[in-house]
């Protein structure tokens, strides 16, 4: 997990964001914790109520969960939870920009399809 | 809740307003950043409310619970860059003499972290280097016990290292003590993602007093064509204009960020050091 200060994108949203990566690739498992907002405070040099922003909105969105006195645990069914939140953000996060520079170079959407099958496959 | 309580404050230099009535409350329990440029009244203001130096007019008051009680000096620890304590004094001298004046200090964890640091306990202060005399101030200061901790450019003179290990010590006693920690700077970017909240002086006026997030939420750069800017200019308050590239470029305060914009004007947020670039750049 890595901070980019020069990102327009508020830290915490940062801290959010790369916890859910973290979730989805498995480094936290579900029923496991999570670090504490100490311990990211103190790795990132961030003030703790912005890390703490970040732990939060993972509690809000219920995907992790809070245990009074211990910290913060991923909840059964989080990655799952967690596919789905970014299957519906992936419009908007990857296709429409792919699409918009597609449209500037000219590639039409039966070339591109073309190209990701090509490539899915050659990965395959 | 304490909290110090500066009201209307005034200090005039000869013919120079250091100060112009200056109003702030300084909460317990935030990290705070007061930033300005020289000679904007950072430190007289710091000087002031530390009662080492007389304000011309004003107050300044600390409350706990909303009753009023005198501010000990056990209870603020204020570190300037100039010397305090006699220069033939050793770094461990420095710390025994702190440790009359701000009884909750703790000398040995302090002499050692010291140590981490590379500092010889029996060296003088007059012959630490400046980044080594920041280092030792900025360390008594954080292990003095005192409930406010101010801290005056902190980080002047000190390595890459040293600034990192100041930072991790800042954030571990504002966690583990809950000490209010103040730090006034004019590096920007290197403190911003620290503070809670942050107080903008410039020619001693505040010019703006809140919490960072906020602050970083009512600002925006809007850039697009100068046609498509020049018709919803009007709308907003305009901190900053730049063309580059033919393109319009305006830092913009703005009251809600749902506000619909033609489709070739692009949003940007900005950081602490544009807004204190801007700011300090209007008239």
């Amino acid at each position: 997990m890595k901070l980019d200060t020069q990102n327009p994108k508020p830290i915490y949203v940062q801290i959010q964001e790369g916890l859910e990566d973290a979730i989805l690739a498995g480094n936290y498992s579900e029923e496991s914790q999570i670090p504490s907002t100490t311990e990211l405070s103190r790795l990132f040099q961030i003030n703790p109520a912005t890390a703490g922003k970040g732990v939060n909105a993972l509690v809000d969105d219920g995907i992790c969960y809070k245990k009074r006195g211990i910290g913060i645990f991923v909840k059964k069914g989080a990655v799952n939870m967690l596919k789905k939140k970014r299957q519906a953000a992936f419009k908007g996060d990857f296709l429409l920009p792919l699409l918009k520079e597609a449209d500037r170079l000219d590639i039409s959407p039966e070339e591109l399809i073309s190209w990701i099958k090509e490539v899915h496959h050659g990965e395959n | 809740m304490e909290k110090i309580r500066v009201d209307k404050v005034s200090k005039n230099f000869g013919s120079k307003e250091a100060l112009k009535e200056v109003s702030l409350e300084i909460e317990e329990g935030k990290i705070y950043g007061l930033l300005g440029r020289n000679g904007a009244g950072k430190s007289t203001l710091l000087r002031i409310i530390s009662d080492r130096m007389a304000a011309d007019s004003g107050q300044i008051s600390y409350e706990v619970n909303g009753e009023l009680k005198k501010l000990m000096s056990g209870d603020l620890y204020f570190s300037e860059p100039k010397n305090l304590l006699p220069e033939s004094m050793n770094v461990k001298d420095f710390c025994k003499y702190t440790q009359y004046f701000y009884p909750r200090m703790n000398t040995e964890e302090t002499l050692e972290l010291l140590a981490q640091f590379r500092i010889g306990l029996k060296e003088k202060a007059k012959n630490l280097s400046t980044g080594n005399y920041s280092i030792l101030r900025a360390i008594v200061a954080l292990h003095s016990g005192a409930k406010f901790i101010f801290l005056d450019e902190p980080t002047l003179g000190h390595d890459a290292i040293n600034r990192e290990l100041f930072y991790d010590e800042v954030l571990r006693v504002y966690d583990e003590e809950k000490t209010t920690i103040l730090l006034s700077t004019h590096l920007i970017d290197e403190v911003s993602h620290l503070l809670e909240d942050v107080i903008f002086i410039r020619d001693g006026h505040i010019l703006l007093n809140n919490s960072v997030e906020h602050l970083l939420n009512s600002y925006a750069y809007l850039t697009g064509p100068k046609e498509t800017l020049a018709s919803i200019e009007k709308q907003y308050k305009v901190l900053q204009k730049k063309e580059q590239l033919g393109f319009l470029s305006l830092l913009v305060e703005r009251e809600s960020q749902s506000t619909s914009l033609p489709a070739n004007v692009e949003v940007e947020s900005l950081g602490l050091q544009d807004l204190f670039i801007a700011l300090n750049q209007n008239k």
